[in-house]
């Protein structure tokens, strides 16, 4: 057999076993080659992805401290609303006090004024008694 | 020797609503039974205010109708010139909250109780005055319950009272000011009354919320007002103020007076409230009479004693709608 395989081997051929475990192998390889090829293309792509992400983020941060400051401008601003809301609830309470306080002062006012009517009345009457 | 109460009350032989007599004399024939029942020490303080000249005046008719009430009642006659002097609204024939403080002035008991010539107390307010320690800057109201005309008052009795097909109406009362019916029923510690000075004697103007006003000025200062726990008993009759504003309102302004604003302006009545100066000149040992003088009579105006009330700390502000 081996002698065989020599004399095969010297005109260039081989035993027709050795010929179909080889291209198995070759078969293999060729299966493994494109499995690496997808797994190139694969990792390819994600890398393209995380450096399109990468971008993002670093305009991102390139536009934070404007961010921020607009955020501090903004806040300010409604810091300053809050201030100016408190400040008007507090103006409204003092102005329905002195409404209601004015209120009162009317009424007792009237109440008085009833009385100095009154009393006019009565000196009218004894006023004009006598005459 | 001091009583315990002194029930004041102001009226006059002049007829009020028919039978006023009548109606005085039934009601302080009840009141004294029952409260000598429960061995309450009282004298009734009866203010005669102007009383007609040409009739027995209702002390006399006290006596001689109800001689064992007669032993507890001191009698105010006040000269019909008081009225006169006094009022600012001629159409007003009866300073009645002025008469009340002739009669709170120089009531002698521990506590005062300010009320009406027709008024029966309830069950409960006497039980109460018998056991209940009255407390100083403490105003004690009671539900006042209307009991029809044309029940039997000849045999007057609790149980007729209390009987819910003789009531008319009950004035329900609700803090913080327990008003309604005020006028019928207002006790006090003697000092306290005094404290306060009596009814509003700076707006005599009506008749309307004078009792009312009085409850807002102790409320305004800082006193406690307080349902004694029982009712009194009113028996309506033409002239009163439930009967002229149902059926005759029109009428009412001009013998009540105007409504006011007796829930936002109080007063600080003068030293002399309650006829102070006027000359007493002593009739009997149980009758006085106040003679006529301009010294006693209150200044026609005095502005500066009109006043708004005070709100108190942790105290509920007065409602309109109470």
């Amino acid at each position: 057999m081996g002698l065989l395989t020599s004399l095969l081997g010297a005109i260039g051929l081989a035993p027709a076993g050795r010929l179909r475990a080889a291209q198995q192998r070759a078969d293999e390889l060729k299966r493994a080659v494109a499995d690496s090829r997808a797994d190139v293309a694969r990792w390819k792509a994600k890398a393209n992805e995380l450096s399109a992400k990468l971008s993002d983020a670093e305009r991102a941060a390139e536009r934070l401290p404007r961010v921020e400051r607009q955020l501090q401008q903004w806040k300010a601003r409604d810091d300053m609303h809050a201030g100016k809301l408190a400040e008007v609830r507090d103006r409204m309470r003092r102005a329905e006090k002195a409404a209601a306080l004015s209120q009162e002062h009317l009424l007792a006012t009237e109440t008085k004024l009833d009385v100095i009517e009154a009393a006019l009345g009565v000196l009218d009457r004894r006023t004009r008694k006598p005459l | 020797m001091t009583p315990t109460l002194s029930i004041v009350v102001t009226g006059r032989n002049d007829g009020h609503g028919g039978d006023f007599n009548g109606r005085f004399l039934r009601t302080a024939g009840f009141n004294h039974d029952r409260l000598r029942e429960r061995g309450i020490d009282y004298e009734l303080v009866l203010v005669e205010w102007g009383p007609p000249p040409d009739r027995p005046r209702l002390s006399e008719i006290v006596r001689h109708s109800l001689p064992h009430v007669a032993d507890v009642l001191t009698t105010y006659h006040v000269d019909e010139r008081y009225q006169d002097a006094c009022s600012l609204n001629a159409r007003l024939t009866y300073l009645e909250f002025l008469a009340k403080n002739v009669g709170i002035r120089r009531a002698r008991g521990r506590a005062i109780l300010s009320t009406n010539a027709d008024i029966y107390l309830g069950r409960g307010v006497v039980d109460a005055l018998a056991g209940v320690a009255i407390a100083p800057q403490t105003v004690y109201r009671a539900t006042r319950v209307d009991v029809k005309l044309g029940a039997d008052e000849s045999h007057v009795h609790w149980d007729l009272l209390e009987d819910t097909r003789n009531q008319t109406a009950n004035t329900s009362i609700q803090p913080p000011l327990y008003s309604g019916g005020s006028g019928d029923f207002i006790l006090l510690e003697r000092d306290s009354f005094h404290a306060l000075r009596g009814f509003n004697e700076v707006y005599r103007l009506t008749r309307v919320g004078t009792d009312l006003n009085f409850l807002v000025k102790a409320y305004s200062s800082g006193f406690r007002i307080t349902d004694i726990g029982g009712a009194v008993y009113h028996t309506a009759h033409v002239g009163s103020f439930r009967i002229s504003r149902t059926i005759a309102p029109d009428e009412l302004a001009p013998s009540w007076g105007k409504k006011w604003p007796a829930r936002s302006v109080i007063y600080e009545n003068a030293d002399a409230w309650g006829l102070r100066d006027a000359p007493a000149r002593r009739l009997d040992d149980r009758t006085i009479s106040l003679d006529f003088s301009w010294d006693a009579v209150p200044p026609l105006v005095d502005l500066r004693r009109l006043v708004l009330p005070a709100a108190r700390v942790g105290r509920e502000p007065i409602s309109d709608n109470e």
